[in-house]
């Protein structure tokens, strides 16, 4: 069934087009990857899944539903998303991230506790950095963090937005082979990374102007 | 002991003490004078005005009457409020004028009827008067976490959405710009509140104390009406927060000020 499907999709900022005519499908269990040179509004597309953003015309249709603000929030609980620029606020990592959790809808996550020791050793980070506040995160900690983060939500669609571009090539490789054990997971992935067209079974989508 | 009245002589005079900040401005070429005179001239209107309406009020001292000036007194509050942080006036007097309503009200009739215990609620010289101070200081706390709420969250918005994709409800979402903005807006008069007898004497006991009252009558007049103006505001700061997210925040978390 599909997934996602844009229907003539036009989007543009003030005279700035961003998107003319764009239509494309993708199926549930599917893994995208969408290209295009960068500038080219690659972070609206995913702005407009999630409801942030609203087309100016066209349709976007989620399990052939258009989207509309009823199935948003519904939509919304089903995607992980990591996006370009990750702010988690001024607190301490291991605060927010309870507080992430306690989210009315993410209270029924009751093993994130136990689930994270795990994806921290996988992912190459120090428990220290949960006591840290995450203005001091660098770059390619907060890219983890939202990676973990992403996963411990236990959601099987995710929207990845340049997850990888903080990271160096070994890092970048583990995230890659996590996700390409993830048979159950539909993936759309944005990313300037070539490591990821080796991801088994990736689906090109050209976003050209 | 009775207030020595001002009279022409004395009215003139006042007037001529205003010649020490021209001269100053004059000398240094602050470039003030205009602005100066300006809100000089606006102050004697808009107190001269007020003056003869209270005149009234407090002779005819219908309760009608007193709300009536109290509600179109918490109008040009709101209006003040929201034209000041640049908002939209249709989208935001409603939540702003419900939440000063519902926090003056509730502290001057607090005040009134169980810290002074009169009987008329509703009488001028009290309803009126106390809600003006009480208004005024509320007026201030809104404007505070208006700006601090709507300015943050439309420039953080990346953070806020990242929230809501997370599946936090709207309320969820905006929790961290809420506290912040609410902090922002009492700070303030929390600070005030700490010195207030060091380092000034307030304005409405030295009036009374003027008026002839016993300090000690005029500083118990001064703690309770610190304590219910404190009150008021910091209720009317999170209703007005409140009602207006309502009011310009879809469910689904689209902001649209």
């Amino acid at each position: 069934m599909a997934f996602i499907q844009f229907k003539n999709v036009h989007k543009q900022f003030d005279r700035k087009v961003i998107f003319e005519d764009l239509s494309f499908e993708i199926q549930t269990g599917e893994r995208v990857l969408f290209q295009g040179p960068s500038g080219m509004g690659k972070t609206t597309l995913f702005q407009l899944i999630l409801g942030f953003e609203k087309v100016d015309s066209g349709t976007i249709l989620i399990d052939n539903q258009p989207l509309s603000p009823a199935i948003i929030k519904g939509l919304r609980q089903k995607i992980a998303y990591v996006p370009q620029i990750i702010d988690w606020g001024q607190g301490v990592v291991k605060e927010t991230l309870e507080e992430f959790m306690s989210f009315q809808s993410n209270v029924r996550l009751t093993h994130w506790r136990e689930k994270m020791p795990e994806l921290l050793v996988y992912f190459d980070v120090e428990s220290s950095l949960l006591d840290k506040k995450f203005p001091m995160l660098s770059g390619g900690e907060r890219q983890r963090m939202a990676i973990i983060l992403a996963i411990l939500l236990d959601r099987n669609f995710f929207l990845l937005d340049e997850p990888t571009a903080a990271l160096d090539s070994p890092m970048k490789q583990k995230v890659i082979h996590y996700f390409s054990e993830r048979k159950d997971a539909t993936l759309l992935v944005i990313s300037h990374d070539n490591e990821w067209h080796r991801l088994p079974a990736i689906k090109l989508i050209p976003l050209a102007p | 002991m009775k207030t020595p009245d001002i009279n022409t002589l004395g009215l003139l005079m006042m007037l001529l003490l205003l010649a020490v900040p021209l001269a100053l401005d004059f000398w240094l070429k602050l470039k003030l004078a205009k602005d100066m005179i300006i809100s000089v001239a606006r102050m004697l209107v808009q107190l001269a005005l007020m003056g003869i309406f209270l005149e009234y009020l407090i002779k005819w001292d219908a309760v009608w009457l007193n709300m009536l000036w109290f509600l179109v007194m918490v109008l040009a509050a709101s209006h003040s409020a929201i034209k000041r942080n640049k908002l939209s006036f249709r989208k935001f007097w409603k939540p702003i004028f419900g939440a000063m309503v519902i926090a003056v009200t509730f502290a001057v009739l607090y005040f009134n009827s169980f810290i002074i215990h009169i009987d008329k609620l509703f009488s001028a010289r009290y309803f009126v008067i106390i809600s003006g101070m009480i208004l005024g200081n509320s007026m201030k706390g809104i404007i505070i976490v208006l700006d601090k709420f709507y300015t943050n969250i439309i420039k953080e918005k990346q953070q806020y959405f990242y929230r809501l994709s997370l599946g936090a409800s709207r309320f969820e979402a905006l929790r961290p710009w809420i506290r912040q903005s609410i902090r922002a807006s009492l700070q303030p008069i929390i600070a005030t509140t700490a010195t207030m007898g060091l380092v000034s004497i307030p304005g409405m006991m030295t009036g009374q104390m003027l008026g002839g009252s016993s300090p000690m009558l005029a500083i118990k007049y001064q703690m309770a009406i610190v304590i219910v103006i404190f009150v008021a505001m910091m209720v009317s700061v999170v209703l007005a927060l409140f009602f207006s997210i309502r009011a310009v925040v879809s469910v689904n978390g689209a902001i649209r000020v």
